[in-house]
């Protein structure tokens, strides 16, 4: 009679997942989302609109915490050699979190001024937490974590999009 | 069969994209809209002052600085003992 553990039978590898790209995803998923939801239920007043893709975003970089504190929580390293893997990582999200607070105090402000200044400050302070997932993208790459060149890519066309609003904005303004 | 990896994904896609799916399928049958159920959401609710990631952080930093301490106690004891 063969040994059980001779039957060919192998323990499968434990899963490891690279998590930025998994964060990276959680997170454009849940801007394809906002999208879908601000496009498909017809026109909003702005304000109202803006708060729910800052919501959306502040909902994408919680999934993005979540599964950076179990990286750094399966991760062998402890002291400072985690702080310096780890640290401007959780930087970058606080940085991100900071500006998305920013955009929606712009945004609460324009909800109770709506004039066109407001209305050109808030998409600014859009434009600026969304250029935030830029250097985010880049510091968990430093963090020695891959992610695909397209998340990059389209984070870039993201933030100068929304730059290009605030721009178009504040010109149509000025005339 | 489906791999561990894609088992993981959709397991990970649950625990952090539920809630919100959930709270937007609610509002939809609700017949409430979504976006303004989004809209009404703020940010400082949904991520906390003190980031999940912050917190298992400082734990790590806490937990090193604590092994190096009891290394270096550990060392100084076998040196006295050896003196």
């Amino acid at each position: 009679m063969s040994h059980p553990y001779r039957t060919g039978w192998r323990p499968s590898p434990p899963v490891t997942l690279r998590w930025p790209w998994v964060a990276l995803l959680v997170a454009l998923s849940y801007l394809t989302v906002a999208i879908v939801a601000v496009e498909g239920c017809g026109p909003k007043p702005w304000p109202v609109t803006a708060q729910a893709v800052i919501a959306s975003h502040a909902h994408a970089l919680r999934a993005a915490d979540v599964l950076l504190a179990r990286a750094i929580a399966n991760d062998p390293l402890t002291g400072a050699a985690a702080e310096a893997k780890y640290g401007p990582a959780v930087s970058a999200l606080r940085i991100a979190r900071a500006a998305l607070l920013e955009a929606e105090h712009a945004a609460d402000v324009g909800r109770a001024v709506d004039s066109a200044a407001s209305r050109c400050a808030a998409y600014r302070a859009l434009a600026g937490a969304l250029d935030h997932v830029r250097p985010l993208t880049a510091t968990l790459a430093a963090a020695g974590v891959q992610s695909p060149p397209e998340v990059a890519a389209s984070a870039t066309a993201l933030g100068e999009a929304a730059g290009g609003l605030a721009d178009a904005c504040e010109s149509g303004g000025a005339r | 069969m489906i791999s561990p990896q894609v088992l993981e994904l959709i397991r990970l896609g649950v625990e952090t994209l539920g809630p919100l799916f959930l709270k937007l399928v609610v509002a939809i049958f609700d017949g409430e809209d979504p976006v303004d159920v989004l809209a009404r959401e703020r940010v400082a609710d949904i991520l906390p002052e003190t980031l999940l990631s912050e917190q298992v952080l400082n734990a790590k930093v806490v937990a090193g600085e604590l092994a190096l301490a009891d290394l270096r106690g550990r060392h100084g004891e076998a040196r006295r003992r050896d003196a």
